[in-house]
């Protein structure tokens, strides 16, 4: 066992030392929103059809699964298992919640693209229509 | 309801594949989505959907998870700083990385050109796309007990193949291979060539490449194949359609027309050919009853069955199906198959492919990897005693939160970047000698860096890295961290594992020397050993066929007619075997019906007193007349018959249909190699003398004639008298090339295979000593560096030079003593082992142990002294004042 030169204290993984990549792909973003969205009600198939509705985009059950997967290994969502229904043969589902880490960097990339969006010609426009 | 479920298997799979604590969340809401859409797309398109569903889960996130949980997370870095480690510190200690860097690139050297080889080996004959193509071999087994009574043999009989092939209808072609020597005449130029005769679909069964012609090219009788060397020999190009070459046989010619040139793959093929004619011609070498009996054994049979599958079981088969043939009261003739890729490796049939002892291709791997322990053992001991230099980083690495394995991976690296870098110039090195090396052994090793080649590079690499860079971290890891940090880690050079290689390493390298001192005491033993007749300026001059006894006495006659003026010739003779080949044996039945086996030449009057051979008892052959019925015998005949009085005994054959009379005994000379005993002989002059009534035959020479000339040449200058040799032969006998060797060349020959072995071994012992010897100079250099301030502060408290020596270079004297106590009992049984084959051998004496031991002793001593009398004369000053 190796402890801590100075405080003695015993040593926990190495890996979680790593800094974490802070970026998202598009549709990792798009899941890790939709979690935030779904609150309390966030689980695969919710999210399938939450996908479907508000952004009329067919996605697939799998692909949101390993996503989530993925996220969760990331620490941006964390899940438990719950709520138990007849329609699936009486097995819980896994519900996703955001995390901290997630929700401040949904916004951290909200606000970069806020910024870039400032800096777009467009904005001059309206200036115009102000001024 | 149950058909309202996805398919079964496909849940299976997902849940085999599936991590147990993602399961259940992922199964519900598949289930789910595959409920509802049952209900709006149908079970069919439901089911489809299901299962695209779980073959997308089939990803590295899904199926990694737990499995190699910091799969993510390959700290890239942290190799690429271990790389940029390993370079600095090879870097700052060159003298240790080139002796490292060296040592592992000569063994791996080693090793490669033993990989070439033994991979050469193993490819023989798989140049042959048809894969079902057998040799056929037979051995004489007896009815009642089933015991074989004779080797196996690849030679058999003439019509035994075709009857084979019209028989069992599984052989789908055949061909026979039998060879003569020939006299090829192309205009005037006589070329002494020996030609094979095949059955016309030999070319389409084997895949030696036809470079011009057809397959077919051996249906008419007068055609013939030659191969691209001698396409070129004959006519200057490899396109030799269509033209014709005379080839005598027997002393008869005929014009043959070249019909197909083929490459005769000769460094890969168990089937050595040159000159290829149709089968039938062979009649003119063999008589006609030789052409249908099933016992004169003079050919070689390949057959070609539908598949391999047939073969399983066939023998019986096969035996029975020419067993009327072939058996009398008391045997049958068992045939068996050998398919074509385990000729060359197979030693148990005889036959005329060239062949080569798998036992050879262990030898061969077994010194490599000598070598290569030798190598990683000076890599191992030398960069740890190095690398305890380092504790200092190590102990920061720690420090700063390193696990052990991590210092474990970089020890490996820091391993592999030495064993590629040794990899990669052990290659270039083997590059550079393999043209030297196949010289040596003679060989044909071509360096081919094929992807094969490539990958076992590589490979071995890896493991010399992982085997050496994990013993290595073992012994490094192990050491407090605070002591690592404040630099106060005494090294315990004398480490029990550390010692132990040292001793293991020079065992090896004793041993090594001593194998080569025993193969070389032994060798020269043979050479040197009285044959019990003269070798020296003995001659041998082939006859190539004389049609009949009378004609060959002829020749002889005339020659010794001609070479007689010479007063530089003291004798000519002429006999059937020569001492290029074994010679000739038959069998005959005694009283009791028991099988004896005795040697057999014939020979001219003056044959004994030619080759200088002893008379013990009796009388030599009469001069003048025909000697009928005459034979003499050697001691070992008598011996084994146990007779007392020789001069009045028969040879107990129950069928002898003439009595012969023995009118001497000669002392027992060898005629075979010193492998072998030496065994009954009998020679004579009359042919006839004991032959009737013999039951079987083996030899090399047939009929039954004189193929040899004997020829003693006395003193002078050598060339002068072959000169005068060669005119006489000229004019005795103007038609035929004058082929003639040196008896001792000849037998220098037969023990070429082990003269090779020499050179095998010789290489390797060097090739060891000197890795070894590189590690113990980068070894002693290391512990005299770190004991540069006692060697300071002995000087300064009165020590002297020689105290100082002893001191240091004490500790390797004992080790090598015990270096030699451990090898010597082991190159004892080994050289007892290889000694087993030679029938007459040196005794192992303690001579050959001590040279070899106390010449691994001297060497090291002469370079650990010499580095304990440097640092012993080095003025105390220097290593004492930097502090």
């Amino acid at each position: 066992m190796f402890y801590n030169l100075y405080t003695n204290a015993p040593y926990i993984s190495f890996t979680t030392y790593i800094e974490m990549k802070t970026y998202l792909g598009e549709f990792e973003e798009v899941i890790l929103t939709m979690v935030g969205f779904l609150g309390d009600e966030a689980y695969g198939n919710a999210i399938v059809k939450e996908v479907q509705e508000k952004l009329d985009r067919t996605v697939n059950l799998s692909a949101v699964h390993i996503t989530l997967y993925r996220l969760e290994d990331k620490g941006f969502v964390k899940s438990e298992m719950r709520g138990a229904t007849s329609s699936r043969g009486g097995r819980r589902k896994r519900y996703f919640a955001i995390t901290n880490a997630g929700l401040s960097l949904l916004q951290e990339m909200q606000t970069q693209r806020k910024k870039l969006w400032e800096l777009f010609p467009q904005l001059n426009f309206e200036k115009l229509i102000y001024g | 309801m149950d058909d309202q479920n996805p398919s079964s298997w496909v849940m299976k799979l997902l849940k085999w594949f599936c991590p147990e604590e993602l399961y259940e969340g992922i199964i519900g809401d598949f289930m789910e989505q595959f409920d509802e859409e049952v209900k709006s797309l149908g079970l069919g398109r439901a089911r489809r959907r299901f299962n695209r569903n779980v073959f997308r889960l089939l990803h590295p996130t899904i199926l990694l998870r737990n499995k190699i949980k910091q799969f993510n997370y390959l700290p890239m870095g942290m190799y690429k700083s271990h790389f940029l480690v390993a370079y600095r510190s090879m870097m700052k200690h060159r003298f240790y990385s080139f002796i490292n860097i060296f040592g592992l690139a000569m063994a791996v050297a080693f090793v490669f050109l033993s990989f070439l080889f033994i991979n050469q080996e193993l490819r023989y004959d798989a140049f042959h796309t048809n894969k079902s193509i057998y040799r056929l071999y037979s051995q004489i087994r007896a009815t009642e007990d089933q015991k074989i009574l004779s080797d196996a043999s690849a030679i058999i009989s003439i019509p035994l193949v075709p009857d084979l092939a019209s028989q069992v209808p599984s052989i789908a072609s055949h061909s026979r291979l039998a060879s003569n020597s020939a006299t090829v005449l192309l205009g005037d130029t006589p070329y002494d060539e020996s030609v094979h005769f095949v059955d016309k679909d030999f070319l389409s069964m084997f895949s030696f490449p036809i470079v011009h012609g057809l397959h077919n090219a051996l249906e008419d009788p007068n055609s013939v194949v030659i191969s691209t060397e001698h396409a070129i020999k004959y006519f200057g190009e490899t396109d030799a359609i269509g033209k014709s070459i005379e080839i005598t046989l027997n002393d008869s010619t005929r014009t043959y027309l070249v019909k197909g040139v083929v490459e005769n793959m000769e460094q890969v093929s168990s089937i050595p050919f040159n000159i290829l004619v149709p089968f039938e011609t062979f009649r003119m070498v063999v008589s006609e009853r030789a052409m249908t009996t099933y016992n004169t054994a003079s050919i070689e049979g390949y057959v070609v069955f539908e598949n391999t599958d047939v073969t399983r079981g066939i023998s019986p088969l096969l035996s029975s199906a020419i067993e009327k043939e072939t058996s009398d009261d008391h045997s049958f003739l068992e045939v068996g198959i050998q398919n074509m890729s385990d000729i060359h490796l197979d030693p148990d049939v005889i036959g005329n492919a060239k062949y080569t002892d798998p036992q050879k291709l262990y030898i061969i791997g077994g010194l490599a990897m000598l070598v290569l322990l030798v190598a990683m053992i000076n890599y191992i001991t030398l960069s740890t005693s190095h690398t305890l230099k380092r504790m200092k980083e190590v102990g920061l690495r720690k420090t700063l939160g390193a696990f052990k394995s991590q210092i474990r991976v970089q020890l490996i690296i820091e391993s592999f970047s030495l064993s590629i870098l040794a990899g990669a110039i052990g290659v270039g090195l083997a590059f550079v000698i393999t043209p030297y090396f196949s010289q040596l052994l003679d060989l044909q090793l071509s360096f081919a860096l094929d992807w094969i080649a490539l990958a076992f590079i590589v490979l071995l690499a890896l493991a010399i890295a992982l085997i050496s860079g994990s013993i290595q971290s073992i012994l490094i890891i192990k050491h407090k961290l605070v002591d690592a940090l404040k630099g106060t880690i005494v090294l315990r050079k004398d480490s029990l594992l550390n010692q132990s290689l040292l001793v293991l390493q020079f065992s090896l390298s004793i041993m090594l020397i001593i194998g080569t001192l025993v193969v070389r005491t032994q060798m020269n033993y043979i050479q040197s050993k009285d044959l019990g007749y003269e070798q020296e300026r003995l001659l041998e001059i082939s006859m190539q066929n004389p049609a009949d006894i009378t004609s060959a006495n002829n020749l002889l006659n005339r020659l010794r007619l001609e070479l007689e003026k010479d007063a530089r010739i003291l004798g000519v003779s002429g006999s059937m075997n020569s001492f290029r080949e074994p010679w000739t044996q038959f069998g005959f039945r005694q009283q009791d019906e028991s099988v004896e086996r005795v040697y057999f030449n014939k020979v001219e009057e003056n044959y004994v007193k030619t080759m200088g051979i002893e008379l013990v008892q009796g009388v030599d052959f009469d001069q003048n007349s025909e000697n009928k019925g005459k034979i003499l015998v050697n001691e070992s005949l008598v011996k084994y018959f146990g007779w007392e009085d020789p001069l009045s005994e028969q040879i107990p054959g129950k069928y002898f249909t003439s009595s012969h009379q023995i009118i001497g005994v000669v002392k027992d000379f060898h005629y075979s190699t010193l492998h072998n005993k030496i065994e009954p002989l009998a020679i004579s002059v009359d042919n006839e003398a004991i032959l009737e009534g013999v039951t079987g035959l083996s030899t090399w020479v047939w009929p039954i004639n004189m193929y040899t000339i004997e020829l003693r040449v006395g003193p002078g200058d050598l060339g002068e008298i072959m000169n005068v040799v060669e005119a006489g032969w000229e004019v005795a006998n103007p038609n035929q090339p004058f082929v003639y060797s040196f008896v001792d060349d000849v037998l220098a020959k037969n023990y070429e295979e082990e003269s090779r072995w020499q050179k095998v071994t010789d290489s390797a012992s060097a090739f060891s000593i000197i890795i070894a010897w590189l590690g113990l100079i980068g070894l002693t250099k290391l512990s005299m560096q770190k004991r540069e301030k006692e060697i300071g502060i002995r000087k300064v408290l009165g020590s002297t030079v020689t105290n100082i020596t002893t001191l240091l270079s004490r500790k390797f004297l004992i080790l090598i003593i015990i270096a030699n106590v451990v090898a010597w009992p082991l190159a004892w049984i080994l050289s007892e082992k290889w000694l087993e084959d030679f029938t007459y051998r040196i005794s192992l004496g303690p001579s050959l142990f001590l040279i070899g031991g106390v010449g691994v002793l001297l060497v090291a001593l002469a370079s650990v002294g010499y580095q304990s009398l440097r640092a012993a004369v080095s003025n105390p000053v220097d290593s004492l004042k930097c502090e």
